[in-house]
């Protein structure tokens, strides 16, 4: 960037945000696809993994900007992870999806409990990504620390699901590729919501660091 | 009038000093990626001729309390005992206090000759010099908390956005109060043995553009290897009151050096934190050297003006 962009244009980091939220759009996408997945339609399997493939070679370009141009060199590194952890996002929603579609549970009381909380925990995470989206264009750290907040009350709640998940597994008399699928899917949808958490994280913390 | 040799020596030492400075007046545009390593350059040079040219001769008054008169012939061993320091000092590739060194060298030859002119200015100069370095880091931790405290809730982007042309801004003021106070002690010291020439004046001003061009690069090299860059903010405050305190210096004929109060800004700025890790080895080594170097020129111009007179 020259002189006379960085004087009237957008500042890098900023720009860097303003791209990264293509990242969480996909995520978006990719969590609805999610949703038909847990319905029954097998195309939404497929689907997930094109737009995790989307997002990886976003988040490639996005890296190479991020150091080739003019984020501040104390900033690069936590720049890098935070899209990465962006990227994860995405790539756990396509694993989630595809673990979905490998295995459909047999026994019909199982399989409903399982989709009316995978249901619920995507019902979550669609809310986090739209706050996380709400953060990339945030204009001040109070704004951003309350969006934080409501993240963070959503990833608590996702625990929950999590470990409701996890009970009924272990106590319920299922044959063992169902336990397994099971804890796979909770353990998957709870990193999706963890990383909606980490990105959250590293907004405040970017944002603290430019500003501070 | 001063011989073709002494041109020589002055304009590589003025060369070495302005290259050495580079990174200090716009080390932290550049390596906050603000701004190229070349559009650092061009606002050093600059920065540092417009400076000369306006407030280079505020140093003049300085210079004569420092130097007796019978001292005026020995003035060329201050400038060959300073050109030597300055290129050792170039070698390591380490911030240098040329202002130091050439004061230093100054009293060297009073203290061999007929004493110091004006020994309370010498007192209050060198009062000065460890002062500024501590108000410097004070006036840093406390804008920096009260800017840490009052920006949270400000607009972020276009906080970072004004602060980002602060920095550019200051990095020109910086180099500009580099080019009034150490090129103008330069040129005054110069001045005092050969008078006021137009030869003299272009001599100066060619060496300080070409000293930053061509002289910088080590330096500037270290950016972000071993010099830490700042955040933002403390980059605009740091920059900024080493700017006020050299400027203040310089109108009352202080010979001061950037590199002084820069450092010490960027330690106000490490201790601003309420959670900090502050290194003391490297704050240590650069007093030392600065100390270590206004002995050796003190010392060294003391022994050579003996020599000369005997």
């Amino acid at each position: 960037m020259g002189l006379l962009d960085h004087l009237t244009g957008e500042v890098s980091e900023q720009a860097i945000f303003r791209r990264s939220s293509a990242i969480i759009r996909h995520a978006i996408k990719a969590n609805s696809m999610l949703a038909e997945t847990v319905k029954g339609d097998q195309k939404a399997c497929g689907m997930a993994e094109a737009i995790a493939h989307e997002a990886d070679r976003e988040t490639f370009s996005i890296a190479n900007s991020i150091t080739e141009g003019g984020v501040a060199p104390n900033l690069i590194d936590d720049m890098m992870r935070f899209i990465d952890t962006e990227n994860n996002i995405v790539d756990n929603l396509s694993t989630l999806s595809r673990a979905l579609c490998r295995y459909k549970i047999k026994e019909r009381p199982a399989a409903e409990f399982v989709n009316k909380r995978l249901l619920s925990a995507q019902s979550l995470i669609d809310e986090s990504l739209k706050l996380l989206l709400k953060m990339h264009e945030a204009d001040t750290v109070s704004a951003v620390r309350r969006l934080r907040a409501r993240v963070k009350d959503n990833e608590k709640r996702d625990d929950q699901i999590k470990e409701a998940l996890l009970d009924f597994a272990y106590e319920s008399k299922v044959d063992y590729k169902t336990f397994y699928q099971i804890t796979t899917v909770a353990y998957l949808s709870d990193d999706v919501m963890d990383g909606c958490e980490d990105a959250a994280d590293m907004i405040l913390s970017i944002m603290l660091s430019i500003l501070t | 009038m001063i011989g073709l040799p002494i041109y020589a020596v002055a304009f590589l030492l003025i060369a070495l000093v302005a290259g050495n400075n580079v990174t200090v007046c716009v080390g932290t545009a550049i390596a906050g990626r603000i701004i190229s390593r070349k559009a650092g350059i061009v606002i050093a040079a600059v920065g540092y001729t417009a400076g000369f040219l306006i407030g280079g001769g505020l140093l003049q008054w300085g210079v004569v309390q420092l130097l007796s008169a019978s001292g005026q012939g020995f003035v060329f061993v201050a400038i060959l005992v300073s050109a030597l320091v300055f290129a050792a000092a170039h070698l390591l590739r380490v911030p240098q206090s040329f202002s130091i060194v050439l004061t230093m060298s100054l009293l060297g030859i009073d203290l061999a000759d007929s004493g110091i002119p004006n020994l309370g200015f010498a007192v209050l100069v060198i009062g000065y010099w460890i002062g500024a370095m501590v108000v410097t880091a004070a006036l840093v931790i406390a804008l920096l908390r009260y800017s840490y405290r009052t920006l949270r809730d400000r607009s972020v982007w276009p906080t970072v956005s004004r602060i980002r042309i602060t920095i550019i801004a200051v990095s020109f003021l910086a180099s500009f109060t580099f080019g009034a106070n150490t090129i103008g002690l330069a040129y005054a010291t110069l001045s005092v043995e050969s008078g006021n020439s137009a030869y003299l004046l272009a001599t100066v001003i060619a060496a300080a553009i070409f000293g930053s061009i061509a002289l910088s690069g080590g330096e500037l090299r270290r950016i972000g290897n071993e010099i830490i860059a700042l955040r933002y903010l403390n980059a605009a405050i740091t920059q900024s009151v080493s700017v006020l305190i050299v400027g203040i210096a310089t109108v009352f004929s202080i010979p001061i050096s950037t590199a002084q109060t820069f450092t010490a800004g960027m330690y106000g700025a490490s201790l601003s934190y309420k959670t900090r890790l502050v290194l003391k080895k490297p704050l240590v080594s650069i007093i030392a050297t600065w100390t270590g170097t206004a002995i050796a020129s003190l010392i060294l111009s003391f022994a050579v003006t003996k020599l000369l007179l005997a």
